[in-house]
């Protein structure tokens, strides 16, 4: 009691230091956290991940791509003879075998790297070029700002996936393209939500109290501006992760994505749709991995944006 | 001690809009000494931002231009000045504090790094330095240093204040503007902020212009006083003068609208009227439709500066053309 006195009265000093110090990103994890399909979907997000980077300590990639024609369409929990090389040993197809007698669990695994490169990849680069646009346009505003926002409508006026192959058909299927084909059309997102943030923003006091210390406006919009916008930014984020990998897959599938032998859901889905009715087995696991990390990020996605929302805060 | 600092000519300012020209500030005049203080009092819409947004170079690209008169800091024309010159000067020998300090502060970055950022931006310290000056600011501001890797959410409105203050005062500028510091805190608070403004104002010998609309605040801090009106200083003088004897019928007019303890009064005496449209400049004295002792003369003729007894003041009573029927005699 009698220190609780004393503390209150003294005018200045406020709660102490080190419990309050990391409150914001505690806080978020606090309201994160309620949210069990968003946890479900990170848990699901990180085990891919996981996969991708350690990819080579479960299966070979040599393995994987060779060809072991005499196990064709083994079915999953199929125990086998395959060739490795010079030797023969036995080997236990998980989820069976594809049409040339490649394992699919693996094909899955090796593929999570590649789809997990490519949503990192384009999204990194599209938010950042993407960032930068809107945060030029929302803060000069007059011409820079049209030419920035018509260039951006005209890029969202073509669907997507058609401005992708376009791209990608120009260019030749090569991985750096299509890296390219869909950072490209992942920008336009970004460029609108950064401008818009930025327009409620930059009226805001602290802005022009930076102005009257003097700073420049690199830094008021690098240090003061784009910092205070980054809630919207990093749910499009997640959110495009998943669409880019649909996207991804979505061109390897009509053949302009990663080329086979290399293994990618998508391709992996295009090879087996000619056996759906014969080997099911084929074409449901590549989907299902499709599925389950779209809906993951689609999961994560949402749990950010209630836990990032301003307006839910206590 | 006794050198200009600040010297405002005939300053102009107006906002062009595509349908209309604002005059918000029509040839003031006003001068401060090294250390001195000046309070500018006026209604809303007086022009006294837009003052010291026209001596800070922080006027709206598109709209405010500064289209007469001369600011000379320092021996400079602000309004002459490029833009980079400026910057070095913002901040570093000019500081402003602004009205709100929930919102002046960038609720992202702690209160340490933003007071560091003003050093950074100037050049005057390296990081390290920086952080350890900024502790320093708070203490002088009276917060532990302890609290400067807090964020200004975890501070009370009145410590947001200090916090800026403290901001404003790290380069250790030769002058500060103070538009409305003490508004948007409760009267408590209001008089330590304003305490500490003074006892740092004496401390780092900083010159100081206080805009408010309360002229109970600017009693508290300045030596001089200059009443605005419709973007004119329409009475210019030393604080306790103007205040025991206003010469201008609106000094006149806003001291009668203060409530007064120890007058027996149930009724405060409002000013009638508004302020004229700042667009539409009528001619003769601004301030005639509201003036209790307009007389028809006051329509035609524009009053000029009277200097009187030291003091300057806007009216034609004082110029001798019209009859003075105020009740205290400056004679």
């Amino acid at each position: 009691m009698e220190q609780q006195m004393t503390s209150a009265n003294l005018p200045v000093s406020g709660i102490s230091t080190d419990r309050k110090r990391k409150s914001a990103f505690q806080e978020f994890w606090r309201r994160f956290r309620k949210n069990k399909l968003a946890v479900a979907g990170l848990a699901v997000v990180v085990l891919y991940i996981l996969m991708a980077i350690f990819a080579d300590l479960f299966y070979s990639y040599d393995f994987i791509t060779q060809n072991q024609i005499s196990n064709a369409f083994a079915k999953p929990l199929t125990r086998a003879e395959v060739d490795d090389g010079n030797t023969t040993v036995q080997h236990l197809y998980i989820l069976g075998a594809d049409n040339f007698g490649r394992d699919i669990l693996g094909r899955i695994i090796h593929g999570a790297r590649v789809s997990m490169v490519i949503g990192f990849t384009t999204i990194a680069f599209a938010c950042i070029v993407g960032s930068a646009l809107g945060a030029i346009a929302g803060y000069y505003g007059g011409k820079i700002e049209s030419v920035i926002m018509r260039g951006t409508d005209i890029l969202l006026a073509i669907p997507n996936i058609l401005f992708a192959l376009a791209i990608v058909a120009a260019l030749g299927p090569s991985f750096q393209n299509l890296l390219l084909a869909i950072g490209i059309t992942s920008i336009p997102a970004f460029v609108r939500l950064m401008r818009a943030s930025v327009l409620t923003v930059k009226n805001q006091e602290f802005v022009e109290a930076a102005r009257a210390l003097g700073a420049r406006d690199f830094r008021i919009i690098v240090r003061h501006i784009m910092p205070n916008c980054m809630a919207p930014i990093i749910v499009q984020a997640t959110l495009g992760i998943a669409q880019s990998i649909l996207s991804a897959t979505s061109l390897s599938f009509l053949g302009l994505g990663i080329q086979p032998p290399s293994p990618e859901w998508g391709n992996m889905l295009s090879d087996a749709r000619s056996y759906i009715s014969y080997a099911p087995h084929t074409l449901l696991f590549p989907g299902l991995a499709i599925m389950t990390v779209i809906l993951a990020y689609n999961l994560i996605g949402d749990g950010l944006r209630d836990a990032l929302d301003p307006k839910l805060k206590r | 001690m006794d050198e200009l600092l600040l010297s405002i000519r005939e300053l102009t300012t107006q906002y062009i809009t595509e349908d209309s020209v604002v005059h918000a500030v029509n040839g003031i005049s006003l001068e401060l000494k090294t250390g001195g203080s000046v309070g500018l009092v006026g209604e809303s819409g007086a022009g006294k931002t837009t003052t010291a947004y026209s001596i800070m170079g922080l006027l709206p690209k598109l709209t405010g231009k500064i289209t007469g008169g001369s600011i000379i800091f320092q021996g400079k024309d602000l309004t002459k000045i490029p833009e980079d010159e400026m910057r070095k000067i913002r901040g570093n020998q000019i500081s402003m504090i602004f009205q709100d300090p929930m919102t002046s502060l960038n609720p992202i970055l702690t209160v340490g790094d933003q007071i560091a950022e003003v050093l950074e931006i100037h050049g005057t310290a390296t990081k390290e330095e920086a952080i350890a000056k900024a502790g320093d600011m708070l203490e002088m501001v009276g917060i532990p240093r302890e609290r400067m890797h807090e964020y200004p959410h975890q501070f009370s409105g009145g410590m947001k204040q200090r916090v800026i203050i403290a901001i404003a005062l790290a380069c250790n500028p030769k002058l500060l503007i103070a538009d409305e510091p003490t508004t948007a805190l409760d009267v408590t608070i209001q008089a330590q902020v304003l305490r500490m403004i003074k006892e740092l104002k004496a401390k780092l010998n900083t010159s100081l212009i206080l805009i408010s609309h309360n002229l109970g605040v600017v009693a508290q801090v300045c030596e001089n006083v200059a009443i605005m009106y419709a973007g004119r200083i329409v009475e210019y003088g030393p604080l306790r003068q103007v205040f025991e004897a206003p010469m201008h019928p609106y000094t006149e007019g806003l001291l009668n609208s203060i409530p007064r303890i120890e007058l027996d009064k149930t009724r405060l005496s409002p000013i009638r009227g508004m302020m004229p449209d700042p667009s539409v400049v009528p001619p003769g004295c601004i301030f005639r439709p509201r003036c209790p002792y307009a007389e028809q003369e006051c329509a035609v003729r524009a009053p000029r500066i009277t200097e009187k007894s030291g003091r300057n003041v806007m009216c034609l009573m004082h110029e001798g053309i019209i009859a003075n029927k105020m009740r205290v005699d400056h004679a």
